[in-house]
């Protein structure tokens, strides 16, 4: 939608954009000027869009447009509406990876590296290029009229007046001259604010769920709200995976589903008994229900980085690896979403929430502790843990002991997210910046043990041939390496993480300050 | 950004018929581009349909303020291309130049604001060898020359060479081509071929005699938009291309 712009940026401010009258014809533009003005018609267009985007409209909120123009032509803008990259892709691809290889590709892939972009929005944009003409035939003003067709079936017509460097004059004259048929001045008219106007909506979740807390609230109140909140979050993900959109809802669904377990057994005590072991039970089977899908998942979505890591003549075994896991995902697939629409799991799911919104029974101390209070305290009985065992961490160290602060070190990192509101911000995202670092090593030396108990499966597994099962050991004899290379760094790492510096900004944040109640 | 002068000392040359083409062409190979007609007798405005704003001898704040120039500047019909229009002051320039004392250098300072803005600056001169002329020579990066391979332009042509040379404004500025030239006849055959040989900056493209340059007048716009299909207007293209190499290299 590019259009003659020899204008400079101070020209663009004074660029107006109105909506019509209804029903205003572009005759009625032309008799609306005096005689010396005249109104040419130049080229017109009328596209159907689809807009597309991820589940969270990620490319929107990046500025970038996606755009399937004529069936299979899709176009990427930026905010100013220049077009930044184009392509030709059958209407089934989703994925970044599915299209031809190029810039589209790989600008989509900088914004939205995993997720499916998909129909969000359809429209119908017609365009009418006008130029208004002086006495010489020299264009004075220019003019696009938009007509569009709204979701709800009404139309709406909407005009650009875009002055032309030298001829302020002319163009304060044309829109005195056009007044009365205008009815409502509106932002700028780019492509975004078009689709805006024909009823386009963004809704999007945040990405950090915000809980809302007052520091003061009882704990047993404030953990059931939150659980039961991430409950729900996770739910939001449920009809994206049923629909196989791509791999991100299941992931995010886990996420969601495991904070709460996290939740619930980090502050156990503040629960009674019964209502703690109920919603135990509860959230374990729920995060089972995806396991063996994440990993096939995990393993197909990392295919190119394993193929590269094997030499030729080991990728007719991969071929055949990958055929065979892609055939097990399918089946994994569809008893998962038999499983999401099963009214045993509604039944689970709804007990969950029962369990979880029932009025607080206050069976403890800690059920009546400000919430505040409470987790400044489990934060530091659980830094001073990962101090004590990070302390004994050595190279000789068995890895069930890594693995061990890996799971310490998680609980940490939920405790200050989950709770991050409640303390003070740039401290606070400071120590979750060391601790991430810690946590990325931990987290690569327990992938490639998942990885590596992935593959033993696999060789077990019947119907592997020789040339696949060499495959896979070869892989696993470089993912072992790649283990031991990032075991190398967990002590460095560690000890960076358990220094006295960070112990300091530990106590200052959350020791002295554990008895006080918190400002909202 | 560069500074392009369409010069010649004889006029009927096809000189505004040059600045007006390719300046169409720089704009449409993307160069932001600002056509500066200071020649008041010449119609570089006219086929733009461009026509100075009502102001008192603009001419003489010109060499002053940048402000002002910019002020005087029109959007043309076509991206990237606007143009300053002639204005009657303009004839006075010369006198004034005289006046004020002005240095040489006065107009590449006038223009060095614009850069901005510009990425190519050309000035539709006016046919004479004057003050102004020498400013423009200062000022430009290149000086095109239009020449009709006939014995009177050859010696017109030696005037202007000798006259850069005594003054040294850069001989290498100096970038002749040529225009309305007729094949069927021999003089301009041989002319052509003579002056190649004393002049190894010649453009090798040459704009032929055509009615559809002249029509430009009627039609008051550049050749493409009328003539797309026709060999002046592929003529002129070819220039162009030309045209932009010794741009880049400069």
């Amino acid at each position: 939608m590019q259009y003659p712009s020899n204008q400079s940026n101070k020209l663009m401010k004074i660029r107006s954009d109105w909506q019509l009258k209804e029903g205003v014809s572009v005759e009625d533009l032309q008799q609306g000027l005096t005689d010396d003005l005249s109104l040419c018609r130049q080229e017109s267009t009328e596209r159907e869009i689809w807009v597309l985007d991820d589940a969270d409209w990620q490319l929107w909120q990046a500025d970038r447009l996606l755009l399937r123009e004529d069936g299979s032509r899709l176009r990427l803008y930026d905010a100013n509406d220049n077009c930044l990259a184009t392509a030709t892709a059958p209407e089934k691809s989703r994925f970044w990876w599915e299209l031809p290889a190029g810039e589209l590709a790989e600008k989509i892939r900088e914004s939205v590296p995993l997720r499916a972009f998909v129909a969000k929005f359809q429209c119908r944009i017609s365009q009418q290029l006008l130029a208004v003409l002086n006495t010489d035939e020299k264009t004075v003003v220019r003019l696009r009229l938009f007509g569009l067709t709204r979701t709800d079936g009404s139309e709406l017509q909407l005009l650009s007046l875009l002055p032309l460097r030298g001829y302020r004059r002319e163009y304060d004259q044309v829109i005195a001259l056009l007044l009365p048929q205008l009815l409502v001045k509106t932002a700028p008219l780019t492509l975004r604010q078009l689709l805006v106007q024909a009823g386009l909506e963004i809704t999007v979740l945040p990405g950090k769920p915000s809980f809302g807390l007052d520091g003061r609230e009882p704990s047993e109140e404030a953990v059931t709200r939150m659980a039961a909140k991430l409950i729900q979050l996770a739910r939001h993900q449920e009809q994206g995976i049923i629909e196989d959109i791509d791999s991100e809802f299941v992931h995010q669904y886990r996420v969601n589903i495991r904070k709460a377990r996290s939740l619930i057994a980090l502050f156990k005590k503040t629960l009674s008994q019964p209502r703690y072991l109920a919603l135990k039970g509860e959230l374990k089977a729920l995060g089972q229900i995806t396991n063996r899908l994440r990993d096939l998942d995990v393993f197909l979505l990392d295919q190119d980085h394993y193929r590269r890591l094997l030499p030729d003549g080991f990728q007719a075994g991969l071929d055949h690896l990958y055929r065979r896991l892609r055939r097990r995902r399918a089946a994994t697939f569809k008893s998962v979403r038999e499983q999401l629409s099963t009214e045993a799991y509604l039944e689970r799911i709804s007990n969950v929430l029962l369990t979880l919104n029932r009025p607080a029974e206050f069976c403890s101390a800690q059920a009546q502790t400000g919430i505040r209070e409470l987790v400044a305290k489990k934060i530091s009985i659980q830094y001073a843990a990962i101090v004590r065992d990070g302390s004994a961490i050595d190279e000789q160290t068995p890895d069930s002991a890594v693995h061990e602060l890996r799971i310490e070190c998680k609980k940490l990192r939920y405790l200050l997210e989950l709770f991050a509101e409640l303390f003070e911000k740039s401290l606070l995202k400071s120590l979750v910046k060391q601790l991430k670092e810690l946590q990325d090593n931990l987290g690569r030396f327990n992938d490639f043990s998942v990885q590596r108990e992935f593959l033993d499966q696999l060789v077990g597994s019947r119907g592997s041939s020789d040339e696949e099962r060499a495959s896979i050991n070869g892989l696993a004899a470089v993912l072992y390496n790649q283990q031991l290379a990032e075991r190398g760094q967990v002590v460095a790492n560690v000890n960076r993480f358990i220094a006295i510096p960070v112990q300091e900004n530990f106590q200052q944040l959350f020791h002295s300050e554990g008895q006080e109640p918190s400002e909202p | 950004m560069k500074i392009l002068a369409m010069y010649s000392i004889k006029g009927g040359v096809g000189k505004t018929a040059s600045a007006v083409n390719i300046a169409y062409w720089a704009a449409r190979a993307g160069y932001r581009t600002l056509l500066l007609d200071l020649d008041s007798q010449g119609a570089s405005s006219f086929y733009f349909r461009v026509k100075p704003a009502a102001s008192k001898n603009w001419g003489k704040r010109f060499f002053k303020a940048y402000e002002q120039v910019l002020k005087q500047i029109k959007a043309s019909d076509f991206e990237n291309l606007d143009v300053i229009p002639a204005h009657l002051s303009f004839r006075n320039f010369d006198v004034m130049l005289e006046q004020i004392g002005a240095h040489k250098n006065r107009l590449r300072q006038a223009l060095k604001g614009l850069k901005k803005e510009y990425d190519l600056v050309i000035l539709d001169c006016p046919p004479t060898i004057s003050r102004l002329a020498e400013s423009i020579f200062k000022a430009a990066d290149l000086v095109l020359v239009p020449v009709i391979p006939t014995t009177l332009s050859e010696r017109t042509f030696d005037q202007l060479a000798d006259f850069f040379k005594d003054e040294a404004y850069g001989r290498k500025k100096l970038i002749p081509f040529f225009t309305m030239v007729d094949s069927r006849k021999q003089l301009h055959r041989e002319t052509a071929v003579v002056m190649r040989k004393r002049y190894k900056r010649f453009l090798r493209n040459a704009i032929p005699h055509s009615a559809d340059v002249e029509k430009m007048g009627i039609h008051r716009a550049p050749i493409d938009v009328y003539a797309h299909n026709r060999q002046a207007n592929r003529a002129y293209q070819a220039l162009w291309q030309e045209i932009a190499v010794l741009l880049r290299e400069g």
